[in-house]
Order: C-alpha cells, then sequence, then structure tokens
C-alpha cells in the first residue's frame, strides 16, 4: 500500500505540472479554437516565428469549449476563442466569457456587420451558405431565393442535413431576422415537406446526392464545395464538378454569410498577445492563406478570394449584423424541432 | 487517501482485526467517494435549471425515446444472432478455417463506432469504391445511401457483435464441459445435448455480452451523429451544448440511466433465474468434425462475417490512405501514437487502483455496505462521456479553488486520467467482480483465519488469484480509452491530441481521407489489446 501511495503520489506531481505555464518569462497565448484545420496550426507557427509568442492550442467544438470555459470561471487559462460561427461568438458574449478590446487595426480592416457592436468579437473570414443543383435538372428560374426552397414545386427535391448543424441554425436564424417568426416557421416546415429524404449525412454527401439522382438541390456552405474540387479522392471531383452552385436572393437582401470569428477571453492572462494574434490573422498576406487554405472569403478586402472561389462568381452578401444570428439560435433550435425537422 | 491505512497495515494481530477493516473501509469509501462526487456535482448544480423541458419534451421525447429504444433493440438482437451462432460454430466444430476465425472474428473490436460509421457509409457512397469498380466494369448502380436507422443498426451490429462472441465463446469453452458430460453419459445425443443443455447453460454469458453491447450503443455519439438518428445521448448533447438548457439534458440524462439501469436489472435478474454453478478444470467438450457441403457453409459465414466487418473496412481505409495526402498527419504520427499509448496506460493505471482496492475491500470486509461501495464506482459506465467530462471539470475547479489559487488540476492531463477512471471504472468491475467472486470462501478466508494482515491479503491471495481478471480487465481498459472520444476532446490539456482526437477532427471537417491514417492507427494499435484479449480467452 505504501509503495501505491508512493506511486499514486509521483503520478500526480507528474500531471499536474501546469501544462500551460503561467510564468511570464515565456511570451505565449493560449487558444481554444474549434478551427483545427492544418493551416491554422502553420499561421501560428508563422506567429511565433514573427513574434517569439508561443501559441498553445485546444480543439474542440465551440459548444463544448464554451462550457468549458464557463466551468472553468476565472482560473480559465484561454485568452483567444476562436468558433467557425457567429452564433458560438455571440453565445460566449451573453455568457459574460468574452472582453472587449479596441483596435483600429480590427475596426478598419473589417466590416461592421462582421464583428460585434461592443467590440467582444470579430470575424476572420467569411463563407456562404449557398445552393447547389442539378443544372440539367433544375430551372433557375424558379429557384432565386431561400424562400422558393419552400415552395411545392422542389417536392422531394431538397437535400440537406440536419438542423442540430449550427449552419442550418443560422440560415434559419436570418430568415426570422428578414421574414418574421411566422414566415420562418412556415418556411422550414415547407422546406421540410420538400425533402428528398430525412436529413443525415454532412454538406458533401449533399451534394453526392445530387450526383447520384437522389435529389436536385442541395443547401451546402461554399468552402465544402471548394474542398470537393480538390478533393483528394476522384470521384468527389467528379460529383462537385456536376453541380451548379447559386448564391440565393441576389436581388435583394444577399446571401446569407457565416464566419469564422475570434473573442478574447474574459479572464485572459494574455490579452496583449490574444490581440495581437488576430490582428497577425487579419493582415493582407495571412488572410490570403487563411482563407485560401478552406476556400472561404477573406474578411480583409485587399486580400484577394482564391481563384476557385472567383470562379464560383462575386456576390452579394446579406449585411445583416452576425451578432442577430446568435440572438436568434435559441428561437430557431426550437423551431426546427417543432416542425420535426430533425 | 493511502495514509488512512497506513497505520494499521503492518498490524497482523487478530486483534486489530476490526480496527485494520476499518481503515481499508474508509479508504475504500473514499476512493468511490472520489469517483462519485464528479456525479453528484453535476446533478446538484443544476438541479435548480428548470429549462425548456417542455418544449423539449411536446416535440422531441417520443421520437428519442423510439429511435434509443428501436436502435437497442435492433443491435443487440443481431448482435445475440452473430455472436453466439459465431461463437457456436467456432467452438463446438472443426471446420477449415475455424482456428483462425476463433481469433479474426474478434478484431473488429478494435473499430470505434463512429469509424466504422464514416468507413461503411463511404464504402457504399456515390463517390465509393463500390461504385467506381462497378462503373469500371458498365454497372451503374452500385451505390447506396446507407445513413439512417436500417444502416446505422448494421454498422454498430458489425463493430459490437464480438463482446457477444468473446463471452460466449468463454463460457462454452471453460465452464460448463461437466454439466455436458454427465449429461452425455446419460446417453443425451450431442445435437439434443447442445439444444438442451448448452444453451440453457450459456444464457448468462449471452446476456452478460448482449448487455455490454447496449450500454456501448446507448454511449455512442459520432455515429448516432453522422447517421441523423437522434436519440437520448444525441439529446443531451443538443441541449445541452447547442440550446444551453443545462435542465434538459440532465433529465434526458436521466431517462438514459433510466434505461441503463432497467437493462442492468433486467440482466441481472435473467442471470439469476438461470444461474448455474461453475465447474472448473473439466475436459473441453470435444469438437465435431464438419465435412463436405456443410463445413463449406460454416467456412462461408465466418468469413463472410469477417470479410463485412474487418476486412473491407480496413481494406477501405488503406485505399484512402493511397488516395490521401497524408504527409500532415504522418509528420505527426509519432506524438499521436505517444498520446494515445499514455492516456491508455495511465488512465488503465489508474483504474486498476480504484477497481481492486474497492473489490478487495468488499473481499475483506463482506457487508452489504462494502458490496455497495465496490458497485457504486461502476456507475460512470452508464453515463455519457461527455456528461462525464463535464462533472470532472466541475470538480476539477472545486479542488482547485480549495486547496490553491490557480489552475492546477483543471485543464491538466490528470483530470483526463481521472475522469477515464470515473467513466471506465465500470468496464473493470465486471472481470475483476467475477474474479473475485470465485476466489470467496476457498483460500481468501484460510487467509483471514490464519490471521494474515490485510496487506499480505491483498499482496499474497488477492492479487495473485485476480491476476487474469486483472489483466482482462486492463486489455479492456486500454481499447476503451483508445477508441474513446467525447471525453477526450473536451477534457485534453493544451497542444494535446491523440490519434482518436485527430481521426474525428479530419472526419468532421469532411476531410475523411486525411483521417484514414490516424484511423487506421486507432484500429491497428487497437488490435493488440484484442490480440492479448484472444489470448487470455483461450488460456481461461
Amino acid at each position: 500500500m505504501r509503495y501505491l501511495f508512493i506511486a499514486f503520489t509521483l503520478l500526480l506531481a507528474a500531471c499536474t505540472s501546469p501544462t500551460a505555464p503561467e510564468q511570464t518569462t515565456v511570451q505565449e497565448v493560449n487558444v481554444y479554437s474549434h478551427r483545427h484545420y492544418d493551416i491554422d496550426q502553420a499561421l501560428f507557427e508563422q506567429f511565433t516565428k514573427e513574434t517569439g509568442i508561443t501559441v498553445n492550442v485546444v480543439n474542440a467544438s465551440a459548444d463544448e469549449l464554451l462550457v468549458r470555459m464557463q466551468t472553468e470561471g476565472e482560473n480559465c487559462p484561454a485568452d483567444l476563442l476562436i468558433t467557425s460561427d457567429a452564433g458560438r461568438l455571440v453565445r460566449a458574449a451573453d455568457m459574460n466569457l468574452l472582453q472587449a478590446s479596441n483596435s483600429e487595426i480590427v475596426n478598419q480592416t473589417v466590416a461592421s456587420y462582421l464583428r460585434s457592436v461592443d467590440n467582444l468579437w470579430t470575424a476572420l473570414t467569411v463563407r456562404a451558405r449557398v445552393l447547389a443543383y442539378a443544372p440539367e435538372r433544375v430551372d433557375t428560374s424558379l429557384l432565386r431565393t431561400y424562400e422558393d426552397l419552400a415552395s411545392p414545386i422542389w417536392k422531394g427535391k431538397v437535400l440537406t442535413r440536419s438542423s442540430t448543424n449550427i449552419y442550418n441554425q443560422s440560415l434559419l436564424a436570418s430568415i426570422i431576422a428578414n421574414d418574421g417568426d411566422s414566415m420562418a416557421i412556415a418556411w422550414a416546415a415547407g422546406v421540410k415537406a420538400n425533402f428528398a429524404r430525412d436529413p443525415q449525412g454532412n454538406d458533401r454527401d449533399q451534394v453526392k446526392a445530387i450526383a447520384a439522382g437522389e435529389g436536385d438541390i442541395a443547401i451546402v456552405n461554399t468552402y465544402y464545395v471548394g474542398k470537393m474540387l480538390t478533393s483528394d479522392n476522384p470521384a468527389e471531383r467528379e460529383a462537385a464538378e456536376a453541380v451548379k452552385l447559386l448564391f440565393p436572393n441576389q436581388h435583394d437582401r444577399g446571401t446569407h454569410i457565416n464566419i469564422s470569428g475570434a473573442g478574447i477571453a474574459k479572464y485572459a492572462p494574455n490579452k496583449d498577445n490574444a490581440l495581437k494574434l488576430i490582428e497577425f490573422l487579419l493582415r493582407k498576406d495571412v488572410q490570403q492563406q487563411f482563407a485560401d487554405a478552406n476556400y472561404e472569403f477573406p474578411v480583409n478586402k485587399e486580400a484577394a478570394a482564391s481563384d476557385l472561389l472567383k470562379n464560383m462568381g462575386s456576390f452579394t452578401e446579406d449585411r445583416l449584423p452576425l451578432e442577430n444570428l446568435g440572438e436568434l439560435n435559441a428561437r430557431s433550435v426550437e423551431i426546427y424541432n417543432e416542425v420535426g425537422w430533425n | 487517501m493511502a495514509g488512512t491505512d497506513a497505520p494499521y497495515s503492518g498490524l497482523g494481530k487478530p486483534g486489530f482485526l476490526r480496527v485494520r477493516r476499518g481503515g481499508w473501509l474508509i479508504l475504500a469509501t473514499l476512493i468511490a467517494a472520489l469517483v462519485l462526487v464528479p456525479l453528484l456535482l453535476l446533478f446538484t448544480s443544476i438541479a435548480a435549471d428548470g429549462g425548456s423541458f417542455d418544449q423539449l419534451s411536446n416535440t422531441q421525447l417520443p421520437r428519442y425515446a423510439i429511435n434509443t429504444l428501436t436502435l437497442v433493440a435492433g443491435v443487440g438482437l443481431s448482435t445475440l444472432f452473430l455472436g453466439t451462432s459465431l461463437a457456436l460454430l467456432t467452438s463446438l466444430y472443426r471446420f477449415p478455417g475455424a482456428k483462425f476465425f476463433r481469433l479474426a472474428l474478434l478484431l473488429p473490436l478494435a473499430f470505434p463506432a463512429y469509424i466504422a460509421a464514416y468507413v461503411y457509409a463511404g464504402i457504399f457512397e456515390y463517390s465509393g469504391p463500390l461504385h467506381l469498380i462497378g462503373r469500371h466494369f458498365g454497372k451503374n448502380d452500385l451505390y447506396a445511401n446507407i445513413l439512417g436507422m436500417p444502416g446505422l443498426i448494421a454498422v454498430l451490429s458489425l463493430v459490437l457483435y464480438p463482446y457477444v462472441f468473446a463471452t460466449t465463446r468463454v463460457a462454452i469453452e471453460s465452464r460448463y464441459t461437466s454439466y455436458l458430460e454427465s449429461a452425455r453419459s446419460l446417453g443425451l445425443e450431442r445435437n439434443a445435448l447442445i439444444r438442451k443443455v448448452l444453451l440453457p447453460l450459456l444464457r448468462p454469458a449471452i446476456a452478460g455480452g448482449v448487455f455490454l453491447v447496449m450500454m456501448e450503443v446507448l454511449n455512442d455519439y459520432g455515429a448516432m451523429k453522422y447517421f441523423g438518428i437522434p436519440t437520448f445521448t444525441t439529446g443531451i448533447f443538443t441541449a445541452w451544448f447547442s440550446m444551453g438548457d443545462l435542465g434538459s439534458a440532465v433529465r434526458l440524462a436521466m431517462y438514459l440511466f433510466i434505461i441503463v439501469v432497467m437493462l442492468g436489472l433486467l440482466e441481472s435478474w435473467y442471470n439469476r433465474r438461470n444461474k448455474v454453478s461453475e465447474s472448473h478444470r473439466s475436459r473441453p467438450l470435444e469438437k465435431r468434425q464438419l465435412q463436405g457441403v456443410k463445413a463449406f457453409l460454416a467456412t462461408s459465414y465466418a468469413c463472410g462475417i469477417f470479410f463485412i466487418a474487418f476486412i473491407a473496412p480496413v481494406a477501405y481505409l488503406f485505399y484512402l490512405l493511397s488516395i490521401a495526402d497524408s504527409s500532415h498527419a504522418i509528420a505527426e504520427w509519432p506524438k499521436l501514437a505517444g498520446s494515445s499509448l499514455l492516456c491508455a496506460l495511465g488512465g488503465a493505471a489508474l483504474v486498476l487502483l480504484v477497481v481492486v482496492v474497492t473489490q478487495f475491500v468488499r473481499q475483506l470486509v463482506k457487508s452489504k455496505y462494502g458490496f455497495w461501495v465496490g458497485k457504486s464506482i461502476a456507475v460512470g459506465y452508464t453515463i455519457p462521456g461527455a456528461i462525464i467530462a463535464i462533472g470532472v471539470m466541475l470538480f476539477s475547479r472545486l479542488v482547485d479553488n480549495t486547496f490553491n489559487q490557480g489552475m492546477i488540476v483543471a485543464g491538466s492531463f490528470l483530470a483526463l486520467l481521472f475522469a477515464y477512471a470515473v467513466r471506465f471504472a465500470g468496464v473493470a468491475y465486471q472481470p475483476l467482480h467475477a474474479e473475485s467472486e470465485k476466489q470467496s470462501g476457498r483460500l481468501f478466508e484460510a487467509g483471514q483465519s490464519v490471521g494474515l494482515s490485510a496487506k499480505n491479503l491483498l499482496v499474497k491471495i488477492f492479487l495473485p488469484l485476480s491476476r487474469k481478471g486483472i489483466l482482462l480487465a486492463t486489455t479492456l481498459v486500454v481499447i476503451d480509452i483508445f477508441k474513446e472520444l467525447p471525453l477526450t476532446l473536451i477534457l485534453r490539456p493544451f497542444n494535446f491530441n491523440t490519434l482518436a482526437t485527430k481521426a474525428f477532427e479530419y472526419a468532421d471537417d469532411e476531410m475523411i481521407t486525411r483521417a484514414a491514417l490516424p484511423a487506421l492507427s486507432v484500429v491497428i494499435v487497437g488490435l493488440i489489446p484484442v490480440l492479448l484479449l484472444h489470448r487470455i480467452l483461450r488460456s481461461r
């Protein structure tokens, strides 16, 4: 038993040596990130090389990171929260997990509807939620808006993933904001009635389902199509080449967009470094890589979108402040539940 | 914690018996409390939270319930059929490859369910290999969308049937053969023997295996999510993480817990009713040689299942690997594998500490209280990993705030290991409990009667006699931690990735080809404990 005790004490000592040291001698910034792309890691390394500030990362889904930050409270070591949608940043702000920071660079680089009014968070990249369709089977004169998806002419044609996905939640939130609550309920019910199959799989699966003839129209994010077009898998490239993309609502409010974004944590021990990292990620040359690798649109307008995205066509984006998406998120989940869009 | 026992451990005189046991009992109680506190914290911290449960209950609850029950029943029945039939076939008959299949049919155990989900969907999908090959030969419709309930039942059954296969096989081969021999000496013909004597004897083992399968189903999250089947488990995630509604999440967790408890009660009731005392060291039942068509059918069946459940998915992963750009994953591989190993070994050590002490004390004090202390540590196995993660976080914060001002335990590797102990003590409980049951009334009591100190009882009698149980428990826990996802995702320290989390991240980013290398690694490294399991089963 004594040996057990000694062994256990040693284990305890070995395990609790802080993984994110607090010494001021080491310059560092701790990131809680939902984005786990290889490019992020590469850019963090570049940041370290340029500034000498080490970047420590924990990846998990944003929902889980928020609960973790909340639970860790004042002890939370996170400096920067990065999510891949606006809804979670708004929720983080609501949960009082973020703090304001004022940066000329952020204010000048990022359009106002792409950041919080209280300077709690800012967008880093933009992605659009568009419609992919089978060109030979869909008459696009009848399909110009998200609202058109609910029209009975598309019965049995519409493909989408589950409503538990944040991108669908944010899309419905934008419809609530633009069209009102009762219209939004009717829309969700109408689209559900048009499903080609029960919502399942991810965005890529919807595009493949078009190629397989299971349905004609899919709701997808632009960058998934970009990734499919450059996929390692030849059959995926083929499926993506077989569909066309349509940016909805070009003649009224514009296409629904979402963002990757970042906010500084309320109890950040390295606030200045966190801000430096945000400003670094917004820099023109970094934006180009950051957006390029994931086929997203840069928020820094001086940085050009990738050729692949340019080929998808330029479009007008819905300038609804993204803050509204987060505020309406819970209502959007309720509506999906009510109409039975699983 | 070990301090409570130190003053007594060296004393072997009978007069100190009571005090000494008291010390051990306190130690066991403390350990059990440590394991249970995170769960209690969870329930108390959110007891007041009402949430929007009414909305959830009206719209979602019936669907969650129906899906959960359908899934559990479907996977339960099909693993019952697959596992039992394969165990009977490979343990009672000789046919070409029989010996090989006894090992081979265990291998799918190395597949985490969420990886299997992506893999099977990938094999059958439009841009999958079946369709590509078919098209090459002018056949254009060799693809299917297997997402949905039937597909999910099939996928989960294929990775989970080895639980039933293993428990049934052990039962056939080592336990009840003396019954069979006496029945045979009464002149019962072989087939009647199997039907009338063996199968009824196997019921508890089969039920035990199916119970494990059902628990695994209820704890799956990734596969359910990808296949689009909302259940209590996914509902907990939606309510808690997406709607921020802790109250609903906990109530759903309660329903899930009730289902688990009911299944557990059903299993133990069933096993009590069918209880048979085990016989040891009897001659194994002789195998019968299958001939001609029967031998061909037997080989084809075993081969078919092996192919579908293991060869095809592994081949598909290799295919993905061959077309993937894995440069990044290769560079990271040693670090990932090291982290996975560290988690598995560290977690298993902690689990063993918890389970060995509590089981030893149960044996030592032989009271109802000791029994319940020993059993209570298993409760974490019935609670989804993500829920446990939050409980452990609450607990770590409490510890940090009590003893110092910074973040020492929270966000540390220790917190992760501790969470594994909470989650997986139940996995180690079964084999150790079974092993220590067998010891009761024999050596252990003899040791006690000659006044061996508790320490000596532990070191000289309990541990050596539980060797196989400990080995089996370690193996099962290592496999489980290796495949574990939600707990590791939420609790891991900075800059810490395992093979499983990396595989999941790529798959979640819809980059399934890049997920191939880490996924394949999880499976291949997971084969080592499975091979060990095979040896343990064989030597039993």
